[in-house]
């Protein structure tokens, strides 16, 4: 069988987040996941700033 | 019951659609849809749901030959080619979540997740995640969907938990934290909830509510960051990563946690409507339910629709003489209260629904026809509008004649209650207006338009003498 979802777009950040929250497991699986891409990770709060959607949903 | 053909509502997936003829439900599986079943159908999971009813019963039909014929020549719109029929058990009345209270959609959002964990079990997942896939057998939820179930993927996340989260999460986390109604929002947009607007909606203090800055905060901002990201890419990585079957369980845990906690507390005034039932007097109260069962054991009807149900005290008289009872209110903690009072008493006969019938729901989706009018759902053979008429002739401004006009146009027969000017309700209701407006609004003029429509087949005045029922059969 093919690895395609079968008719629902799952959301590129939503499957990264599933990751994100599955606990000691799921961080494994995220860090090897970013492992590649470590820098961009860790400067992803910072880029995401940058962007004014997300300063309006910043904490005061 | 919906008007026969392939169901304009079960498009989304080609691998599985659903037809309704004039006997029955029944599902088109592709061939992959149809290896998807037989794995279910063979799972301890399918037989376990299936018994107690949180599974709708089905089973594959034989003789489909013909059914199948004539759904494969060149006027057929079905993505891919039918392999196989199942045949479903049928729902008394579909409704939808636009229409649910918190309390039902918290249920069904449960009943998914426990599907899903048991799904798990067995090398099974749900390939979604929509309220769309739950219906009721009165206050007992009972999942519709057995093409939701697919063969587990090693390594694929959850294809529903963003749909979750639309659909289900986050209007019962704007409903538990915010009190802004979560139908308005669904009815509005069939696809739930984005989680760039929940985040806007659950912003400032709300985000430090249990799982807000998780399921909400961080899922926007990732949706945003990863935006452009191909989901085929992703998925490659994720998998390489080696992501398990573990992961969707413990998240689902986790999401279930998190939801069966979620709590609602309707406003003090939100109970308002509690109080018109109390200004009867019990003899008053005790006559109108005499009315009532009279009408019901001499209509014996199989569905009767209780408009402005309030407490549900008819819906349960009209349920004890054998009828299916559609519960309809406008007011979301009136029927918060009586689902959670029937579902207490695992009630199969009564549905409570949240709708406001100067405008009930309309045909949604595509082409206006995915979710259908919920006055096309169903004909009543009996109509209960009891303490209704004039919110609908004063409040709402519909014209006396076209509520008698409405209620005819049902198609069944009807107890009605109309409360004169002098009532101390309609007093109330008439002092927020100037004094010449509703001129219609009078008895004589409303026995009129009754009988050019109904024959009237009792009328009784109550004891307060401003209260008059009326057992109406319509005419031929």
């Amino acid at each position: 069988m093919d690895a395609v979802f079968a008719y629902l777009d799952p959301g590129s950040g939503s499957m990264i987040l599933q990751a994100i929250l599955g606990g000691v497991a799921g961080l494994v699986v995220a860090l090897k996941m970013f492992g590649r891409r470590m820098f961009s990770f860790l400067t992803f709060w910072k880029r995401d700033e940058a962007s004014p959607a997300a300063v309006e949903s910043e904490p005061d | 019951m919906a008007p026969a053909g392939i169901e304009p509502g079960s498009f989304r997936d080609p691998d599985s659609r659903v037809l309704v003829t004039g006997d029955g439900v029944y599902r088109l599986l592709s061939d992959d849809g149809l290896a998807d079943w037989r794995s279910l159908a063979s799972s301890e999971l399918f037989e376990r749901a299936t018994a107690d009813g949180s599974l709708i019963g089905t089973r594959e039909s034989n003789g489909d030959g013909e059914l199948l014929a004539g759904l494969d020549g060149p006027d057929s719109t079905l993505v891919k080619p039918p392999a196989a029929v199942l045949r479903h058990d049928e729902i008394p009345f579909v409704s939808y979540p636009y229409e649910w209270s918190f309390g039902m959609l918290r249920d069904a959002a449960l009943l998914e997740l426990d599907l899903l964990l048991a799904a798990l079990d067995e090398d099974l997942i749900l390939k979604d995640a929509t309220p769309y896939n739950v219906q009721w057998r009165g206050a007992v939820p009972v999942f519709i969907d057995v093409g939701s179930f697919e063969r587990l993927r090693e390594g694929e996340p959850w294809a529903g938990y963003r749909q979750f989260c639309m659909q289900f999460l986050y209007p019962l986390m704007v409903q538990a934290h915010r009190d802004v109604a979560f139908q308005p929002l669904l009815r509005g947009r069939l696809e739930g909830i984005p989680p760039t607007e929940a985040a806007r909606l659950l912003g400032g203090r709300h985000r430090f509510h249990r799982g807000v800055l998780s399921n909400v905060v961080l899922h926007a901002r990732l949706e945003r960051r990863y935006e452009e990201n191909a989901g085929k890419q992703v998925r490659g990585e994720l998998k390489q990563a080696r992501f398990s079957a573990d992961l969707i369980r413990a998240n689902a845990r986790r999401l279930r946690k998190l939801v069966a906690r979620l709590e609602w507390k309707p406003g003090a005034s939100a109970w308002a409507r509690y109080r018109e039932t109390s200004s009867y007097s019990d003899e008053d109260s005790a006559r109108k339910a005499d009315f009532v069962r009279e009408a019901v054991e001499t209509v014996r009807p199989s569905l009767t629709w209780d408009l402005g149900a309030n407490d549900g005290a008819y819906s349960r008289i009209a349920a004890e003489a054998g009828s299916y009872v559609i519960a309809l209110d406008s007011d979301h903690a009136t029927i918060e209260a009586l689902y959670r009072s029937l579902r207490e008493a695992e009630d199969r006969s009564i549905l409570p629904l949240v709708a406001d019938l100067a405008d009930p729901s309309p045909g949604l989706g595509w082409r206006g026809m995915e979710r259908r009018p919920l006055l096309d759902r169903g004909a009543p053979d009996l109509t209960l509008c009891l303490a209704l008429v004039h919110h609908l002739a004063i409040t709402a401004n519909v014209p006396l004649a076209e509520v008698v006009e409405w209620l005819a146009d049902l198609g069944g027969a009807a107890v009605v209650e109309f409360p004169t000017r002098e009532d101390p309700m309609v007093e109330r209701l008439l002092a927020a207006k100037r004094d010449d407006s509703h001129p219609d609004y009078d008895r004589g003029y409303f026995e009129s338009r009754l009988e050019r429509r109904f024959e009237v087949e009792r009328r009784e005045q109550l004891g307060s003498g401003t209260r008059f029922l009326y057992r109406l059969s319509p005419r031929a």
